[in-house]
């Protein structure tokens, strides 16, 4: 310790900070500072030793993460290579399937389950090709062709149980006139009339368009004009025109 | 360097030391997830896999056998199929004298049972290409008098014309469930399935017995009866043999008509007639050729 000079001596002199073994500024000087130094002087006797409860604490804890540093990074590096060797050796070994005889991992498993696949599609493919020879041929492609076209007999089967439906004990009260279709588009103009129903034949017909319209076989019906007038012979009747569009 | 000098240069870099640890356990984080992934993967994917296999495996053996089979079958044929489309369905020139001689052969059948009359002339038109330049079709049109069942009949002659074969006659989806019938049942039965399908369509429509059991004698009485049954009850091959199978397919087989070239209906008029269920109908056919 220097010696006593106007201020009380401690002027000038530097204080050589206690010794931490971890603490990486154990070298760092502690500043002069006059005015800390006249109040050290007069408290000199009793404080100098002592240092204040929050330098101590926050000593505590520096030097508490200084000693376990190395111990953490032992702990985390230890951690980490034991992961990656499980990851690496020890999960694909545990979770292999062994499926006839042979161990295979996730994406070994699934490359084997699409080449199977593949090889299936190909064989299912030439199979078919020998049991049908004269597929994908323009002979193939009109026999296709034919067996999806509307036939006459199938439009009055149509026409019969729609006109059953609307008059299950008249149905003979919904006559057909003329029917006209062309295979190639599914459209067919059915020309008729609802006779022998007195008034009501409007509204006979008005049910004819919705049950047909409803029909599964029926893609679109274009509506007739909706008419009544009177014959001599045949009374109230509703003649009409329809055009259906097959599905 | 002994450890305690180690140790005291370590502790000198405490700071560093912490931020390996931080990068250290991050890495640890990201494996332990690479963990808990694998394993959800395993489940997930692995086992239901695991699963499928064994099955795969067994079908595509199954294949292998049935593919060689039906190879070997086909090197037995005598006439190629193309051939015989060449020649009979689809020929390079429209036989016209067949077909006045078909509608000959219906007129008379029909009359006969009261089904059809006043069968007109046969018109046939100019050549016209079809979609398909490979394709052509020459318009025939006819005009006739039929009850309601004599028009399904000349409707199902047109729907056989230039089918050779049972195959021809069955959708692809009937054909679809009698090949899954036979692998479920009989994989080796695929020849019988072959030879069936190949026979002739005159022949079938006109005894359909013995040759459903050919077919039926490689599978025995099981579930592919049931199925072979459903199909021929539902497809072509039924109302073919109701209308083929009596003395109209004798007629035809003896007056050399079938097998029968392809036609299709075009353009279709039918009015009413006078008594009910009797239609006039005005038909446009397309007979088709091969270009």
């Amino acid at each position: 310790m220097g010696g006593k000079g106007r201020n009380g001596g401690m002027e000038g002199t530097s204080h050589t900070p206690p010794y931490f073994p971890y603490f990486p500024y154990a070298s760092f000087a502690v500043p002069k500072a006059p005015i800390l130094c006249y109040t050290r002087e007069k408290h000199m006797t009793q404080t100098e030793a002592i240092p204040s409860g929050t330098e101590t604490q926050a000593q505590s804890v520096t030097a508490i993460l200084s000693r376990i540093s190395v111990p953490a990074f032992l702990f985390s590096l230890a951690l980490t290579a034991i992961l990656g060797v499980s990851r690496v050796t020890l999960l694909p070994m545990l979770t292999a399937v062994n499926v006839g005889g042979v161990s295979r991992d996730t994406e070994e498993l699934q490359i084997y389950s699409q080449k199977l696949t593949t090889e299936i599609e190909g064989l299912s493919s030439e199979r078919d090709q020998s049991l049908m020879p004269l597929q994908g041929t323009p002979y193939a492609k009109l026999v296709a062709l034919k067996a999806l076209d509307p036939t006459l007999p199938e439009v009055l089967s149509l026409f019969s149980s729609t006109a059953s439906t609307v008059l299950p004990d008249q149905s003979e009260a919904i006559v057909l006139l003329k029917i006209s279709f062309t295979p190639d588009d599914r459209s067919i103009v059915l020309k008729g009339d609802v006779r022998g129903v007195g008034p009501q034949s409007m509204t006979v017909l008005a049910q004819l368009v919705e049950t047909l319209r409803n029909h599964p076989r029926v893609a679109e019906v274009v509506s007739p004009a909706f008419s009544r007038s009177e014959d001599p012979e045949i009374g109230m009747h509703s003649p009409f025109t329809l055009t259906l569009t097959l599905r | 360097m002994t450890v305690p000098a180690f140790l005291h240069r370590l502790a000198a870099r405490s700071a560093t030391l912490w931020g390996a640890t931080a990068a250290l356990l991050l890495i640890a984080a990201t494996l332990l997830w690479g963990h808990a992934a694998h394993v959800r993967d395993v489940r997930a994917l692995a086992l239901p896999l695991a699963e499928q296999v064994p099955e795969l495996e067994r079908r595509l053996a199954m294949l292998r056998e049935q593919a060689e089979l039906t190879e070997l079958n086909a090197a037995t044929r005598i006439q190629s199929p193309e051939e015989r489309v060449h020649v009979y369905a689809l020929p390079s020139e429209p036989d016209l004298d067949k077909l006045i001689a078909l509608f000959d052969v219906l007129r008379d059948a029909l009359s006969a049972e009261h089904l059809l009359s006043n069968l007109s002339s046969i018109v046939v038109g100019e050549q016209k290409i079809a979609e398909d330049e490979r394709i052509a079709a020459y318009p025939v049109t006819v005009e006739f008098t039929a009850q309601r069942q004599g028009l399904q009949s000349l409707q199902t002659l047109i729907d056989v014309s230039g089918l050779l074969t049972i195959g021809d006659a069955l959708s692809p989806d009937e054909r679809a469930r009698l090949i899954d019938a036979t692998e479920a049942e009989n994989p080796a039965g695929i020849v019988a399935l072959e030879q069936f399908l190949g026979t002739d369509l005159l022949q079938y429509f006109r005894e359909p017995r013995p040759i459903d059991d050919q077919l039926l004698k490689a599978f025995g009485v099981s579930a592919f009866e049931a199925t072979l049954r459903d199909v021929i009850r539902s497809s072509l091959l039924s109302e073919g043999h109701r209308v083929l199978g009596g003395s109209l397919g004798k007629t035809l087989s003896e007056a050399r008509l079938w097998p029968l070239q392809m036609m299709r209906v075009e353009r279709i008029e039918a009015r009413s007639g006078d008594a009910p269920e009797w239609y006039r109908v005005w038909m446009e056919l397309e007979l088709f050729t091969r270009e």
